[in-house]
């Protein structure tokens, strides 16, 4: 019969107890009104769920001037994640590597970054050789399972910027100096890290 | 009746906060793994003490459950892209099956017709579970651990 108890309480317990493990060790989180969490809620009191609203928005941004390692952001109205929904890292030849839900880590066209109604390419400040290594690193990860709310802990989960944040932190280069649960797509967009190679809103 | 309604509650209750145990796990790895094998444990456990039930009974308290799960499935399958309705329902079912995606993170980092290997697996979860509950929930001794 105690078993009966212990199969209901177990979880809420445990629950309990990692929520508070993390409120605990990431103060500095819950005490940055900037963070991703409270822009998640603040979208979401507008009505702001998900990555918006997905159609063919057929931006005509032009991808001249990406090296392979360079980013590329892509965003839809009412994204709940700020400006941009997604991003991925160009790979060369007219790839991008990215992560998605039933497609995992994948590596797809480039032109799918016509779709978005917000658009950016970012040249990450590093030099070929550290882009190549990180191209490497997102590449050995293909097929890796998605999870939208994939911590930064851990190298079994992953979302389409947490990918590219570990890869190039393996590298030095830390696109979070935050220290957030999560890497959103605008907070690449915003890092010193990066310059601005173009971008485009339909 | 009244036997069924509460084991479909407590399964809902258990799942529910299995979503949130494990999913905050996940930032202490691997203990999400640990959270998902007794995940599986207590449905286990659950599944046990409902042998003395009728098996229509037994059926319908797992449809219940993984009713919504065979929904999302559905919609998945169906490929509707109005309001992007397959990929929302498949974002959904990544949630849903939140206590048990442990496993598939640790599953080979294959691809198959353009698919990772998760993606099959995940859609075949409803079915899975829903055979594994029935077998737990049957007369037999040898499931004796999950009494």
């Amino acid at each position: 019969m105690k078993w009966k108890y212990f199969n209901i309480i177990v979880f809420p317990i445990l629950a309990f107890i990692f929520f508070g493990l993390i409120a605990t060790e990431n103060k500095h989180v819950f005490n940055n009104r900037d963070a991703v969490m409270y822009e998640y809620l603040k979208n979401a009191r507008k009505g702001h769920i998900g990555y918006g609203f997905n159609s063919y928005y057929g931006n005509d941004i032009s991808f001249a001037g990406l090296e392979p390692g360079d980013l590329i952001l892509g965003g839809y109205p009412g994204c709940a994640y700020g400006r941009f929904s997604h991003a991925g890292i160009y790979i060369g030849e007219g790839k991008v590597i990215e992560s998605f839900g039933d497609l995992g880590v994948n590596i797809q066209p480039i032109s799918h970054y016509r779709e978005y109604s917000e658009v950016c390419l970012l040249q990450v400040k590093a030099h070929p050789s550290v882009k190549k290594k990180v191209i490497d690193y997102v590449k050995s990860y293909e097929g890796a399972i998605f999870y939208p709310l994939a911590f930064k802990n851990g190298d079994r989960y992953w979302n389409c910027t947490k990918i590219m944040w570990k890869a190039y932190l393996t590298q030095g280069i830390n696109f979070d100096p935050g220290n957030d649960f999560w890497v959103a797509p605008d907070l690449l967009y915003k890092s010193d890290w990066v310059e601005i190679i173009r971008e485009k809103s339909v | 009746m009244m036997r069924s309604i509460i084991a479909i509650l407590r399964l809902y209750f258990i799942h529910i906060f299995a979503f949130f145990a494990v999913g905050l796990s996940m930032y202490y790895p691997p203990w999400d793994i640990v959270l998902a094998i007794l995940y599986l444990t207590i449905i286990g456990r659950e599944a046990c003490s409902l042998r003395n039930l009728t098996t229509k009974t037994k059926v319908s308290i797992i449809l219940t459950w993984q009713g919504p799960a065979v929904l999302l499935l559905i919609l998945i399958l169906s490929g509707i892209t109005f309001l992007d309705i397959k990929n929302y329902s498949f974002f959904i079912m990544l949630f849903w099956y939140t206590p048990l995606l442990p496993f598939l993170s640790v599953l080979p980092r294959l691809v198959i017709n353009g698919l990772p290997l998760y993606y099959y697996i995940l859609l075949s979860l409803p079915f899975f579970m829903s055979i594994f509950h029935f077998l737990l929930s049957r007369k037999k001794k040898v499931y004796k651990y999950f009494r």
